[in-house]
């Protein structure tokens, strides 16, 4: 007679072990790497994140991967095999919530004008553009000081050219395709 | 028949050129200067079809081999345009950008938050952020010696702070850090109309705060490109740009400027300036 089909396995050690990985920061960027997290957690790495991703759940965060690499992996360019698995907020916060966790509004608004802009340019847009758009609002300074904050911060990588592009923490943070139908909708004011 | 061959036959300087703009054309549109849609890459192949007949030399093999190159990179970006515009990400960027500078702050940062989810990370405790705090704690004075400097005893009845007084404590400014720094480039630039700027002259002022406030102005404006520093027989010097050009490979240039630095700038400044009266 044919063995029944494996039965669910509870990691019970390792789910706190994948949450102390994701959560608390050791390197330059947080979360794990998958050959890291292999390392620590064996094979079924996998298997024990969907269980945290179910734990994570109650409490609106959720485990997502990104490609590791600094080049575009937007629109089918290249993309690195390696991974990296990091745990953000399922939904979304209010932008008071946003303030108290020290953003200021005028750096949302502008990290979703400089994110537009190069998705509307298909993932590459010159860093003079996208500084020209942002100084029309913030002004020329203020606008380059932005556009450095954001490269540092992860959120934009910068190529040789001068090209800027969505980096690892945008892809990681923001949902794009809501972004842009959000601004589609939006009316003129 | 040869004869109708060799009158076939293209000038290769004319044929240089054909290509060669063709290999800029795709450049552009690589750089995102121009849409992929905007080369007739059927056009531009037959006309290197044309020409490579009557290729003799490597380099003209060579141009040609990059030209084919380049235009499979605006035939890929063709292709990745497409499917672009096929999802739902496409939005036509002058319209989008009418929509970006139409939108106020507040409704573009609602947006963003509502599609936008923050990674959680907790920072940690690390072996040197632990020595850090241990070597901040061991200089620490008890909390009494450290109350005991803020008892001043009987003081003046409050005033009032004017505007001067409020840009010196910092509260207010007097003009934005944008309008100092462009102020700083149009006297840099007028500066550098009458002759050689020294970086030293340029920024030594006869108050050590201003200097500094001045060294730090000037680095940002070299970190952005208005203007560039340049060694010649031990001194730095210090050119304007017309406009704003970015280093490609910048490098970094740490300036110490201590009291006893300065003091020895402004000797020397002075003496500069007493030779230049004589």
């Amino acid at each position: 007679m044919e063995r029944k089909a494996k039965a669910k396995r509870f990691f019970g050690d390792k789910v706190k072990r994948a949450a102390h990985l994701l959560l608390f920061r050791r390197g330059k960027l947080p979360g794990a790497k998958d050959w890291e997290l292999r390392a620590r957690l064996g094979d079924d790495y996998e298997e024990i994140l969907k269980q945290l991703n179910e734990l994570l759940d109650n409490v609106d965060l959720e485990v997502k991967t990104i490609g590791s690499t600094a080049g575009v992996t937007l629109f089918g360019e290249t993309l690195t095999p390696e991974s990296r698995y990091v745990a953000t907020l399922k939904g979304t916060i209010s932008l008071r919530e946003a303030r108290m966790c020290g953003w200021r509004i005028d750096s949302l608004a502008a990290l979703a004008i400089a994110v537009a802009y190069i998705v509307s340019k298909q993932g590459k847009a010159p860093r003079k553009e996208v500084e020209k758009i942002l100084a029309r609002k913030f002004g020329k300074w203020r606008a380059m000081a932005m556009t450095d904050a954001f490269s540092r911060a992860g959120y934009f990588g910068e190529d040789e050219s001068g090209m800027l592009y969505l980096d690892w923490r945008t892809r990681a943070e923001v949902d794009l395709r809501t972004l842009m139908s959000a601004l589609a909708e939006a009316r003129f004011e | 028949m040869a004869k109708k061959l060799e009158r076939a036959k293209p000038h290769t300087a004319i044929a240089r050129r054909d290509v060669i703009d063709i290999v800029k054309t795709c450049e552009a549109i690589e750089d995102r200067k121009f849409n992929p849609f905007l080369l007739d890459v059927r056009y531009a192949l037959n006309t290197l079809r044309k020409y490579f007949p009557h290729w003799r030399e490597l380099d003209d093999h060579c141009l040609d081999a990059h030209a084919l190159n380049r235009l499979s990179r605006v035939l890929r970006l063709q292709g990745s345009q497409l499917r672009f515009q096929s999802s739902s990400l496409y939005a036509d960027p002058a319209f989008l950008e009418e929509k970006l500078t139409a939108l106020t702050v507040k409704r573009l940062a609602e947006m963003f938050v509502g599609s936008w989810h923050p990674i959680a990370e907790l920072e940690q405790i690390t072996e040197p952020s632990m020595r850090e705090a241990i070597a901040y704690w061991n200089v620490l004075a008890p909390v009494d010696e450290r109350w005991r400097r803020f008892e001043m005893g009987s003081s003046a009845p409050p005033g009032f702070l004017g505007t001067e007084d409020l840009d010196k404590i910092g509260v207010q400014a007097k003009e934005t850090f944008e309008e100092a720094l462009s102020k700083l480039w149009r006297q840099l630039k007028e500066e550098s109309s009458t002759g050689v700027v020294d970086y030293q002259d340029f920024i030594c002022r006869e108050d050590f705060l201003e200097t500094v406030e001045r060294a730090v102005r000037v680095s940002f404006l070299v970190t952005y490109g208005y203007a560039r520093m340049v060694g010649s027989n031990g001194a730095v010097q210090l050119l304007p740009n017309e406009e704003r050009k970015l280093e490609r490979h910048p490098v970094s240039f740490p300036v110490s400027i201590t009291r006893e630095v300065w003091s020895k700038w402004r000797e020397k400044r002075k003496l500069n300036a007493s030779s230049a009266t004589k």
